[in-house]
């Protein structure tokens, strides 16, 4: 009875030690038990465990994203093909898709895996919240992966990394570069002020807004109710046009840069100048987005400044307004110091790979990322007009529609700058955002705004 | 006095103009939704307010058929159905335990069960997913279940609990006379009784496992395990909704709760007149 009640509480340590340990063991006694028992045995032990065996176990990657089954965006369809061929070249590897449509439930979920270190082999993630994992080390770091294939590390376009890097790694791949500041105009409208081109200058852009205002057209369609869509759609761009990159790069590192710097200052001077000009609608602080469209598909707006991922509505307005819609980037301003080529862009999410998953399925999921993301990939994306993060030259360019050859054409020049809350802390967006629409509605001036996103600044610091 | 008469009446009117409107602004987004799910994608983006100028429904074949709300509505009605049958029992029989003995711990016990009412459920979500996921509880079909009639409990108590202590003693002590057994006066006596109460907690634990979200998109990964209010953020894209097909679906969604609703409605007005010992 006594050596049993040892024999028991042995177990229930070994067990208490975790699984762990007792992996280990088993492959140890794995190996013993090979040599052990006679001859007849040995085939079919071998047969479990030998590495041809394990050839034919199929490994299992998990990816989570936002697009839903059904969804009919193009991204959602293409990753859904291009994941169907993977599928069908690769039976031992299978892809387990969780799709969740809601952003903000998606960011929950994920969060949640995060803090319990159960984050899924792929998934899809922003870049802001990116470097938040890459600093508890839940997220692996991507840069071998990437350095052992350098044709296809090469092929991605030069700046798509930047938003998806923190603290010199690389956690994620791009899978397509969007412009989060496009300025969709009615020609139409513009030609009945007397400009037959978007304005090249920030003073005749106020001439035109005056004029269209005259006509009894609004000029810009803000839809600010999510606050999101003032900062990252117009700010980002504009504040860049003022400040120069190398403002915000070192905003950024706080390297010395401040918020209330003159050039910042200027540009929430020249935004709330539009909005004392009665630039937008009055009740932009009480739509969205979608609704800042509608206003524009009705005729009753002569333009509104969203991120490229507009394009496919504008293409379903009615056929008269779309066919007047041409795009834009905003104008250089006077005494700037950013490049008046260059628009806010960036990858903004991308495939990042759970540091859980990555340790053993590696090869795998190296395999299902470059499916994912890669030459096959990216011209089929190119082929339904959708900007894409990885360079392709010659695709069929006849399903494309034609504003998107345009935007094709005017990004082909446009160097991408950074866009503002996929950098900076979230607390500190949302003080700029909320900011915002007070300074649209004159509730603050821009040195009191300025002055209030610095402290928060510094309070991060 | 003659004079206040036409006043008060003038004061009636505009006391029920103002409700009346207060009435309207409650029902309206749920008009709004109705008639704006018979429209479509392109006639909702340019007037969201309007009236479809040729209803159809095919939002709602979209939304049952291609956005497969059949699975959700499953997994929603077994997890509301279970959750609903398992919390009254479970609550009625706690409830009477403590509201008719007297033993050690009882207070404490009652505390311990209305403090699970103080706990937000977003606190709960790492907990509870490191738990499940070290118990192996993961993603399985009866993940949500347990969770759910944990989390339904303490209300029902609480309200069980008060309720049967305003039926009087006595009605038991008759039964006794009678012969009845403990259980028989308390499945055939009490629990007739409580019916206003049962009813209440129906409604009530229906409708909120009926619309739970939280758990379910962190507990379970299997599209047939999740509830309805998941499934519906499917209609969502990551740049554009598809409203119209989202309403569709809503109203689906409404529809068994509204019944649920409307089965136990009356029996609350019913036990109000209730009563066997008056006065």
């Amino acid at each position: 009875m006594k050596a049993n009640r040892v024999k028991m509480t042995g177990l229930s340590v070994a067990l208490a030690v975790g699984m762990s340990v007792l992996a280990g063991c088993g492959g140890d006694n794995n190996n013993s038990n090979n040599t052990a028992p006679s001859n007849s045995a040995n085939p079919e032990v071998n047969a479990s465990s030998e590495p041809s065996a394990s050839a034919q176990e199929p490994v299992k990657v998990t990816f989570m994203n936002m697009w839903p089954k059904d969804s009919t965006e193009n991204i959602a369809t293409t990753v859904r093909a291009e994941l169907a061929k993977f599928q069908a070249d690769h039976p031992n590897i299978i892809v387990e898709e969780e799709s969740i449509g809601d952003q903000n439930a998606y960011y929950t979920k994920l969060k949640t895996l995060a803090a319990s270190n159960e984050l899924p082999d792929i998934f899809i993630s922003k870049g802001s919240e990116l470097a938040m994992f890459a600093k508890n080390e839940t997220v692996a770091p991507l840069d071998d992966l990437l350095s052992a294939d350098a044709d296809w590390k090469n092929g991605f376009l030069p700046s798509s990394f930047n938003d998806l890097s923190s603290g010199g790694h690389t956690y994620g791949v791009p899978f397509s570069m969007l412009a989060t500041s496009v300025i969709y105009y009615n020609k139409q409208f513009f030609a009945d002020a007397g400009f037959s081109s978007f304005p090249q200058t920030w003073a005749e852009l106020e001439t035109a807004i005056a004029k269209i205002k005259e006509n009894g057209i609004t000029p810009i369609a803000l839809g600010n109710k999510e606050q999101w869509v003032a900062e990252s759609c117009i700010l980002s761009a504009l504040g860049d046009r003022f400040t120069g990159t190398d403002w915000f790069t070192s905003i950024n590192d706080k390297s010395g840069a401040k918020f209330t710097d003159a050039d910042f200052v200027n540009s929430l001077e020249a935004f709330q100048s539009l909005a004392k000009q009665g630039a937008f609608n009055k009740d932009m602080n009480s739509i969205n987005n979608d609704q800042q469209k509608t206003l524009y598909f009705n005729g009753k707006a002569a333009m509104f400044m969203e991120g490229s991922w507009a394009i496919g509505s504008v293409m379903a307005a009615p056929k008269e307004i779309a066919d007047n819609t041409e795009v834009a980037v905003l104008p250089s301003v006077e005494g700037g110091k950013g490049n008046a080529m260059a628009t806010s862009g960036g990858a903004g999410s991308g495939y990042a790979v759970g540091v859980k998953g990555y340790g053993e399925k590696k090869d795998a999921i190296a395999k299902v990322l470059k499916a994912l993301s890669g030459e096959g990939f990216a011209k089929s994306m190119a082929e339904k007009g959708e900007p894409v993060a990885f360079t392709v030259t010659d695709y069929d360019k006849s399903n494309v529609s034609p504003l998107a050859v345009k935007y094709a054409e005017l990004s082909s020049q446009l160097q991408f700058t950074p866009i503002y809350d996929s950098y900076l802390n979230p607390a500190l967006v949302s003080v700029m955002n909320a900011g915002l629409q007070d300074l649209l509605i004159n509730g603050v001036t821009p040195e009191a705004l300025a002055k209030k996103i610095q402290a928060e600044y510094e309070k991060t610091n | 006095m003659s004079i206040r008469q036409p006043f008060r009446k003038l004061g009636k009117l505009a006391f029920n103009v103002g409700m009346a409107i207060f009435s309207f602004a409650c029902v309206f987004p749920i008009i709004w939704i109705i008639y704006s799910s018979l429209k479509t994608k392109d006639e909702f983006m340019l007037n969201a307010v309007k009236l479809p100028a040729h209803p159809e429904f095919r939002n709602y074949y979209k939304a049952f058929v291609e956005g497969k709300m059949a699975h959700y509505f499953i997994s929603s009605g077994l997890n509301s159905v279970i959750a609903v049958v398992v919390v009254v029992f479970l609550s009625f029989c706690a409830a009477y335990a403590l509201s008719r003995f007297r033993f050690r711990f009882r207070n404490a016990i009652y505390t311990f069960f209305i403090a699970g009412m103080l706990i937000p459920v977003y606190g709960l979500l790492v907990p509870l997913f490191l738990q499940f996921k070290q118990f192996g509880l993961y993603d399985k079909f009866y993940t949500l279940i347990i969770p759910y009639i944990a989390i339904r409990l303490p209300l029902p108590i609480f309200l069980l609990e008060s309720y049967i202590r305003s039926v009087p003693v006595e009605l038991d002590e008759a039964a006794h006379m009678d012969g009845a057994s403990k259980f028989y006066s308390m499945t055939r006596i009490l629990f007739p009784i409580c019916r206003p109460a049962i009813a209440t907690i129906v409604i009530l634990v229906f409708l909120d496992t009926w619309n739970e979200f939280p758990f379910s998109l962190v507990l379970v990964t299997n599209e047939a395990f999740k509830t309805l209010p998941v499934g519906l953020t499917n209609f969502y894209g990551q740049y554009t909704s598809d409203y119209t097909t989202l309403m569709a679906a809503m109203v689906l969604s409404i529809l068994p709760v509204l019944a649920v609703y409307l089965a136990f409605y009356k029996y609350i007005i019913q036990g109000m007149t209730a009563g066997a010992v008056k006065g």
